[in-house]
């Protein structure tokens, strides 16, 4: 059914997956001069040099090294940073779940606040509530996640004392954890809210205008039932598509996040790995950030096809 | 579709400019007209800093550090003294003059990839899609950061990287645009005729496809702009003392204890700024895009 | 004529009186319906012909009030029985329509949702009428009564393709799905809205032998609403003809087109190419219809009519009775100051 799109795309995917695990492998390499001095900087200590060196396997052949790179990324093994000679991936794997909570909180704030507030929006075009809403949107839109960020900071945190602005508290204290998880979750949500309720706006007053809306008015059924039922499974449509590509605007948002409140996870890990240039960890952490995205993307594309009928059953045509 | 004409598409010489059109068509807008007077004021910032600020961006003044805002500094201190109404006005200079070579760069980088993909087609079409797929992998701030690590913080640094992630958006639109203005029938009346590659793509595919990235371009500056600042927040972009906006946000985080002034007034500027691009940029794209089918039949004489 | 008092006449199903419709735009307000009357009596198949933008959609949408937002009625009155549709409250709107009242569209290939199967479309439409006395009916049961309108109408092996979507059959299933939609919920007067304009010659005839098969078997009132004068002569049991928003026509359509009164009707009727013209230039009518934003004070025909004069300029002529049919032409009006010469015309013929 899907079966000839979607091994089209995973093999697509594939090969994406392999030519960014090769561009970071080569990315040393894409600047003049001295690999070790630019990873180190100009004033590198003899020891340190050789320690990089060898790890990042500078003797080698570049095209070698790519592959050495490409092949133990594939098996697990991101290398060692250069200080506490820990694996790459022990290192990512601490930081990661924060990360994720984040980005799958904000999501779903997003979600949970743009939608319906979109929906809402669209039912009563040009009233109060929506120009209001409009206003409001737009107004999140151009309020990027770290400026967002430094405002709450400064509101909840340091102004009114409320909430945590340090940490991310502990995940065997859940409702501590929750209680430093909710301005950075706002941070990153808001401007994805502002983005979400437009979309969907302009999608359902699309589809409002279609002819099947006009089919089951004159059929008689209820208003709730021709907004929330008919239209909106069309107009979700297109919103899901936009979600995967939400997810990676999220990491890059998260980034910011993480370094204002002080959270651990991926953004930090990589903020301050390149500060203390310690360059396996960013290397790692970013093929994985990466490789996430890649994968959101991929999900949204099929969930996109898969809630739109028409294309899912290729099944009888009369 | 109206047949093809076979006369060349005219110089402008005669005919009234489509961008004056345009420009009145946006003011006549709100949004519009909002987007367009601050990004004329930000503008006039741009060229008369020097005259309009009060001090220089980078005079210190120790015993005056940290203050809120005053008779003598309109918005308060930094941490070492500076006027901080006259670094956000220079800071203008840096935000506009990273987005905009930043952006022009990656519309004519993608311009030109997107145009060979699509107009050669076949294995190289092929390759360059997935070189701009796996571009397009890392999220922008991401790639970012991937670059800076072996780039190094600087400005120049912040152009290149932010140049390299906007691209493949533009290479996107321009080989879709190829792709479909190539089957059309006057390029392929004018192929018959005998006219070479380059004379189909510079005259007219090239004229056709210009415009939709250039309203991608005013749509993409915003983002340039906070990406930008957010790049050299994290210490990554432009280096202090350069009063890019994002340090001063970093500057001004780090003593957010002692005055929220510089925080505040630097967000506040960014979302103007932000704010007035974006309007700007959307009412030039509703705009001329309903209309963007009348500007290629207009061009085709 | 014989003794006794002549018999009662049925009570119109539908009556519609002097109807205005207006469609407000930024610059100003159009009118698009005006003065529009006419009646339906049950299990009568009214036709309602004209060119495009003579005003039949606009006059299908206001008859259940869906014209778009910037659409109002404006005057007059639509009693479908005993109530003024234009007065129902919502609830009581959205309780007639389908169940009293029920349309079929142009377009099939874009009037049903995409989204959803055909089972559940027809199922949804019952159950939003369950106030009434479809609540009597269990969920199965509606799917039953789905599967059993689906045969009616000619669907092959509904049990099993109910479950399908829209997109998996072809146009004109998908126009008797929408005509099954609109028969399971039982209406009273259907209103055909250029209902197989969309669809071959083969297909028409079905679907115009459905239409009819209605009728007798049910006792189903339609409003035929075409552009095809061929096909309204074929179904139709009364015509109403339509000129820039104005009903300018009605009677039976057998005397209505042996002796076409209006000569907007006269030009219409000249215009369908006969196989006794062959070879000879087809019949058109000069001119164009004159646009909503600019029409002349007059009879809206003036332009294009042979027999215009100056008096037809200055007053809008009255819609008036002639031998059991109605004109709005100042030439059959005694009150209206048209000058009959001694020419004979095609009316009088």
């Amino acid at each position: 059914m899907i079966g000839r799109y979607l091994l089209q795309r995973v093999a697509m995917t594939m090969i994406v997956v392999l030519l960014s695990m090769a561009f970071l492998g080569v990315l040393v390499h894409l600047v003049p001069g001295d690999p070790v001095k630019v990873i180190l900087g100009p004033r590198a200590s003899e020891s340190l040099s050789a320690t990089v060196r060898a790890e990042m396997d500078l003797d080698s052949s570049v095209p070698r090294q790519v592959w050495n790179f490409t092949v133990g990324a594939l098996q697990g093994d991101l290398g060692e940073d250069f200080v506490s000679r820990l694996p790459v991936t022990t290192l990512i794997g601490e930081a990661l779940p924060h990360t994720l909570v984040l980005a799958v909180a904000s999501l779903g704030l997003a979600v949970l606040l743009g939608v319906p507030l979109g929906v809402y929006a669209a039912t009563r075009p040009n009233s109060w509530f929506d120009r209001i809403s409009r206003v409001v949107s737009v107004s999140l839109i151009t309020l990027p996640a770290f400026v967002g960020g430094l405002l709450l900071l400064l509101l909840f945190a340091i102004r009114l004392d409320m909430l945590p602005a340090i940490g991310a508290g502990e995940f065997s204290d859940p409702v501590d954890y929750a209680r430093h998880l909710i301005l950075p979750t706002v941070a990153l949500a808001a401007t994805w809210i502002g983005y979400l309720a437009r979309l969907v706006r302009t999608s359902m007053l699309e589809v409002l205008g279609q002819n099947y809306i006009r089919t089951s008015r004159a059929v008689g059924l209820r208003d709730r039932v021709v907004f929330y039922k008919y239209a909106l499974k069309n107009a979700i449509i297109p919103t899901v598509a936009v979600l995967g590509v939400g997810l990676g605007n999220l990491m890059g948002g998260a980034v910011f996040v993480e370094v204002i409140f002080t959270r651990p996870g991926l953004g930090t890990l990589i903020v301050d790995s390149i500060e203390s240039r310690n360059f396996p960890i960013v290397r790692g952490a970013i093929l994985v950030i990466a490789l996430l995205f890649v994968a959101a993307n991929l999900a949204a594309d099929f969930s996109y096809r898969l809630l739109d009928p028409r294309i899912r059953v290729r099944g009888r045509s009369a | 579709m109206e047949a093809p004409a076979v006369t060349r598409v005219s110089r402008l010489g005669g005919r009234s400019l489509p961008g004056a059109k345009i420009l009145k068509e946006v003011a006549g807008r709100p949004a519009g007209l909002f987007g367009l007077a601050l990004v004329v004021f930000l503008l006039l910032i741009v060229a008369f800093a020097p005259q309009i600020a009060p001090y220089e961006p980078s005079a210190q003044n120790i015993t005056e550090r940290l203050q809120g805002p005053s008779g003598r500094h309109l918005l308060g201190t930094d941490e070492l003294g500076r006027d901080l109404l006259s670094r956000l006005l220079f800071g203008t200079r840096i935000a506009l003059g990273v987005a905009f070579p930043a952006v022009l760069a990656a519309l004519v980088a993608g311009l030109v990839v997107g145009m060979i993909a699509g107009y050669l087609g076949g294995r190289i079409d092929n390759a360059l899609v997935v070189v701009m797929d796996t571009v397009q992998a890392f999220p922008a701030v991401i790639l970012a950061l991937a670059l800076l690590a072996v780039l190094g913080p600087s400005l120049r640094n912040v152009i290149i990287v932010i140049a390299v992630s906007f691209a493949p958006g533009y290479a996107r639109v321009a080989r879709a645009l190829v792709l479909s203005t190539k089957q059309d029938q006057f390029v392929e009346a004018e192929r018959a005729l005998g006219a070479g590659d380059g004379r189909i793509v510079g005259v007219h595919i090239l004229p056709n496809i210009i415009a939709p990235l250039f309203i991608l371009l005013a749509m993409d500056l915003p983002a340039a702009i906070t990406v930008e600042a957010g790049l050299s927040f994290l210490g990554v972009g432009v280096q202090p003392p350069t009063p890019s906006w994002g340090v001063i946000l970093a500057d001004g985080f780090d003593r957010v204890r002692d005055t929220p002034w510089p925080v505040l007034s630097a967000a506040l500027i960014l979302m103007l700024t932000t704010l007035g691009f974006t309007m700007l940029g959307e009412t030039l794209r509703d705009v001329v895009d309903p209309k963007l089918s009348g500007v290629r039949r207009w061009r085709r004489g | 004529m014989s003794g006794g008092p002549p018999p009662e006449p049925t009570p119109p199903l539908l009556r519609v009186e002097g109807l205005e419709v207006v469609y407000h735009t930024r610059e100003r307000s159009l009118v698009a319906l005006s003065d529009v009357s006419f009646d339906v009596r049950p299990g009568e198949i009214v036709g309602v012909v004209g060119e495009s933008g003579c005003g039949k959609s606009t006059l299908s949408a206001a008859l259940m009030r869906l014209l778009p937002a910037n659409g109002e009625a404006t005057s007059g009155s639509i009693h479908m029985r005993e109530h003024d549709v234009l007065k129902l409250r919502p609830e009581a709107l959205r309780d007639m329509r389908g169940r009293d009242i029920g349309m079929i569209f142009q377009d099939p290939l874009t009037s049903l949702n995409p989204t959803f199967s055909v089972r559940t479309q027809l199922v949804d439409a019952q159950k939003a009428h369950r106030s009434r006395d479809l609540g009597r009916y269990s969920d199965r049961d509606l799917v039953h009564r789905a599967v059993d309108v689906l045969e009616q109408v000619g669907i092959p092996d509904p049990a099993q393709r109910i479950d399908d979507y829209p997109h998996q059959f072809s146009g004109g299933m998908r126009q008797r799905i929408m005509i099954a939609m609109a028969l399971l919920l039982e209406p009273a007067l259907l209103i055909a809205d250029e209902a197989t304009s969309a669809l071959d010659v083969t297909l028409e005839a079905q679907i115009l032998e459905l239409l009819k098969r209605l009728r007798r078997e049910r006792g189903t009132a339609i409003i035929f609403i075409s552009h095809d004068l061929g096909v309204v002569a074929q179904v139709c049991d009364r015509v109403v003809v339509m000129y820039a928003g104005r009903a300018v026509e009605e009677g039976d359509v057998l005397s209505l087109f042996e002796r076409p009164l209006h000569p907007y009707t006269q030009a219409l009727l000249a215009a369908i190419p006969t196989r006794k013209q062959g070879g000879e230039r087809l019949a058109t009518i000069p001119g164009r219809v004159p646009s909503l934003s600019d029409l002349p004070p007059g009879c809206k025909f003036v332009d294009r009519c042979p027999y215009a004069q100056d008096v037809n300029r200055e007053r809008e002529p009255r819609y008036v009775a002639v031998d059991g049919r109605r004109v709005r032409c100042n030439i059959y009006d005694p009150d209206s100051g048209y000058v009959h010469s001694s020419v004979p015309m095609a009316a009088d013929a």
